[in-house]
């Protein structure tokens, strides 16, 4: 039997119940945890009925108590001829009961944690809500932790996330859109905005490159997000991924539109221009003079990260003249000996670097004190010593990979650039320098974000888009949403000096 | 249009730099830098004698020393070559504070030495210029603290005040006799203004 599920489209149940049940039986024949109850019913009515439905992605307490008690004992006057209509109108005591004869969802049903109820001389069945697997729980996202603020992250659970979402934005213009991709994951997504304020020519393209989406399993987001995206051979990540429900609320304000996918708590937000790499939540929910300081450190580090080593590399070997005397003596001093020459010195130094961290974010956490010695000492000390490297280039890979931790959305982005920028500056000096910086500038340019400009805030510049990029202004001076996401401009009625 | 702009202001960046693109890779242990220029002229040649410094790889507590290398020439070029052939090192005159002018250098001799100054790319005009009677003496003297003697006459000469820059000589005509001289007392080197000497 071919089970992909493409082929259970249009099938329906017929009015033999013994066939159904066999159907279905014969569909789950290789899934150990699939169950069937049976019972008879002879309540006023006599029928026999199947409970079909997955094993511990079912509420036992809630399957008992809303399909199998009333059944056996509830007597009613049946309104209908239909069995099921009966049973679900004046039998079931359950918060989501549908009808339906389609084979393809009640497959579906049983496979999100339902129960499908089967009965004698009836074409239609029954789906009842009895999901009850276990999630993860509301905790706070390790990578967007806050000093102040909302602390709770989304969960694995597509329906407990639009539910999050729904207590930040409690209104009717939030807009939850489903569709299914995956064909052997049958995942479900919900494309997410709210309709007075979102760009609906976007949320239409958005829901078309979703459904030409066809893929046999979606397990995160980033899936969606590399096959819809336009810039696929970009460093720059242009579409926004975060687990903050408040997050998400705040771009959906902007105008913007969210694709969250059930089993993963990372969303998407798109469009997502340069400077969002550089805001953090904390800019938000602390004083704006606080932000100000946080968010210029930002940017500044993102240089630094990019820049230093690359500068560092064009000075020293290209143009000594630029450094004091005594800093030249002194790195001549630290470079004698040493077998690699400076260019290979620096790369591997970064690739070290990266290394450490790579490590550092995938051990367990009870190891974190042994990579610290083995970064500090090992790799820093001790391969001085050895004269593996010198100690000025050490220091600058190590300010340089500092800094762009600062940047944590744009870690690939800037790593690359900086081997990218390290390579041109060793074998052409600062000139090399200033083409690989116009060449990234040009690439920066060039990216386009669902229709947006990646760096709107220069190539659309406005006094109101400068708000909220290098500077974070105060809450009472961002009256207007940025004009790129949106029509609907407004956010605030009353000014500030009303 | 304004991605236009930018991309113009790039591309102009880029060119503009394009000078600043040479082949002059040298990695930092190749490299020495010469603290000390001394020129004699004797027998119709510059002798040249250039204190550089010596780093000593171990990095011990004194991690570089001055050292000594000398060459001769029948022009100031060909002298510098010479030098720059008897070590594996790049000798690197970005940074050299001072050149001490010796025996026999008459205003025609200085003209060819500020010549020099101006077509290298590595000399600067700032460069200080001092006289002595023997160049090559007074950078020979062995100096108790190990000092670099070049850092420690330009700091010397600050205090004089002296308009003895290679700019300032070449808009004074040459003018040698404006320049402080540097005079051997024992072991003890000691500089003197022009006029002083002129009141000795």
């Amino acid at each position: 039997m071919n089970k992909d599920i493409k082929n259970f489209e249009n099938k329906k149940i017929t009015e033999n119940y013994k066939k159904n049940l066999e159907y279905f039986k014969k569909i789950f024949s290789k899934d150990a945890v699939f169950r069937t109850r049976e019972i008879h019913v002879k309540n006023g009515l006599n029928f026999d009925c199947a409970a079909l439905f997955i094993d511990s992605m079912v509420n036992a307490e809630k399957f008992n108590i809303s399909i199998i008690r009333p059944l056996l004992t509830t007597k009613v006057e049946p309104i209908s001829k239909n069995i099921a209509t009966v049973v679900r109108k004046q039998i079931l005591f359950n918060d989501e009961v549908t009808e339906t004869n389609d084979v393809l969802k009640m497959i579906q049903g049983i496979n999100l944690g339902d129960t499908v109820l089967l009965f004698s001389n009836c074409s239609t069945a029954l789906i009842v809500n009895t999901k009850g697997w276990r999630t993860r729980g509301i905790s706070e996202p390790s990578d967007e932790r806050v000093q102040q603020g909302p602390r709770e992250g989304f969960d694995e659970a597509l329906v407990l996330n639009a539910a999050m979402l729904r207590r930040k934005l409690s209104t009717p213009d939030l807009c939850f859109e489903r569709l299914i991709i995956g064909r052997k994951t049958v995942t479900n997504v919900f494309v997410c905005y709210l309709e007075s304020v979102a760009d609906l020519k976007l949320v239409k393209f958005i829901k078309q490159e979703i459904s030409k989406i066809d893929i046999d399993g979606i397990l995160d987001s980033n899936y969606i997000n590399e096959l819809i995206n336009k810039n696929k051979f970009s460093l720059f990540k242009t579409a926004g991924s975060t687990e903050r429900p408040d997050i998400v609320a705040a771009r959906l304000l902007e105008g913007k539109v969210a694709i969250m996918v059930d089993g993963t708590p990372v969303v998407l937000t798109v469009p997502y221009v340069f400077a969002e790499n550089f805001q953090s939540d904390d800019d938000y929910y602390l004083n704006y003079i606080y932000a100000f300081f946080g968010r210029a450190l930002r940017y500044l580090c993102y240089n630094i990260s990019v820049m230093v080593p690359a500068l560092y590399m064009a000075v020293t070997l290209f143009h000594p003249n630029l450094l004091p005397a005594s800093f030249l003596i002194s790195v001549s001093a630290s470079r004698g000996g040493i077998p690699f020459p400076s260019f290979a010195e620096c790369l591997i130094l970064i690739l070290i670097f990266e290394i450490l961290k790579e490590t550092g974010i995938r051990m367990q956490q009870n190891v974190g004190h042994a990579l610290s010695i083995v970064g500090g000492l090992v790799v820093g000390q001790a391969a001085v010593d050895a004269k593996l490297v010198s100690a000025p280039l050490l220091i600058v890979v190590a300010l340089s990979g500092i800094a762009g931790l600062m940047v944590p959305r744009l870690k690939l982005a800037v790593v690359y650039s900086k081997i990218f920028l390290v390579i041109l500056s060793s074998f052409l000096g600062i000139f090399g320098f200033f083409v690989g910086f116009t060449i990234l500038h040009i690439h920066l340019y060039s990216l386009n974000s669902f229709g947006v400009d990646y760096v709107y805030t220069v190539t659309k510049f406005t006094k109101n888009s400068l708000k909220d990029t290098i500077i974070r202004a105060p809450w009472w001076l961002m009256i207007k949403r940025p004009f790129v996401f949106t029509k609907n401009l407004i956010r605030q009625k009353r000014k500030f000096y009303d | 249009m304004i991605k236009k702009i930018v991309f113009f202001i790039l591309i102009c960046f880029v060119l503009m730099l394009a000078g600043c693109s040479n082949s002059d890779y040298t990695e930092p242990e190749n490299r020495v830098v010469a603290s000390a220029i001394g020129v004699d002229y004797i027998n119709n040649e510059y002798n040249l004698t250039i204190e550089y410094v010596k780093i000593f790889e171990n990095l011990s507590e004194d991690k570089y020393s001055p050292k000594l290398i000398k060459g001769k020439g029948d022009s100031i070029n060909n002298a510098v070559l010479n030098v720059l052939t008897k070590t594996n090192k790049k000798i690197s005159f970005y940074h050299t504070p001072v050149i001490i002018l010796g025996q026999n250098i008459t205003p025609e001799i200085l003209n060819n030495i500020l010549n020099y100054c101006v077509e290298s790319t590595e000399i600067s005009l700032s460069i200080n210029l001092i006289r002595a009677d023997n160049a090559g003496q007074i950078l020979s003297v062995e100096n108790e603290d190990n000092d670099l003697l070049g850092y420690k006459l330009t700091e010397q000469i600050k205090l004089l005040n002296a308009k003895n820059s290679a700019l300032q000589i070449i808009n004074s005509n040459n003018n040698l006799l404006d320049l402080p001289k540097v005079v051997l007392l024992g072991n003890t080197i000691e500089i003197i203004n022009n006029g002083e000497e002129n009141g000795k």
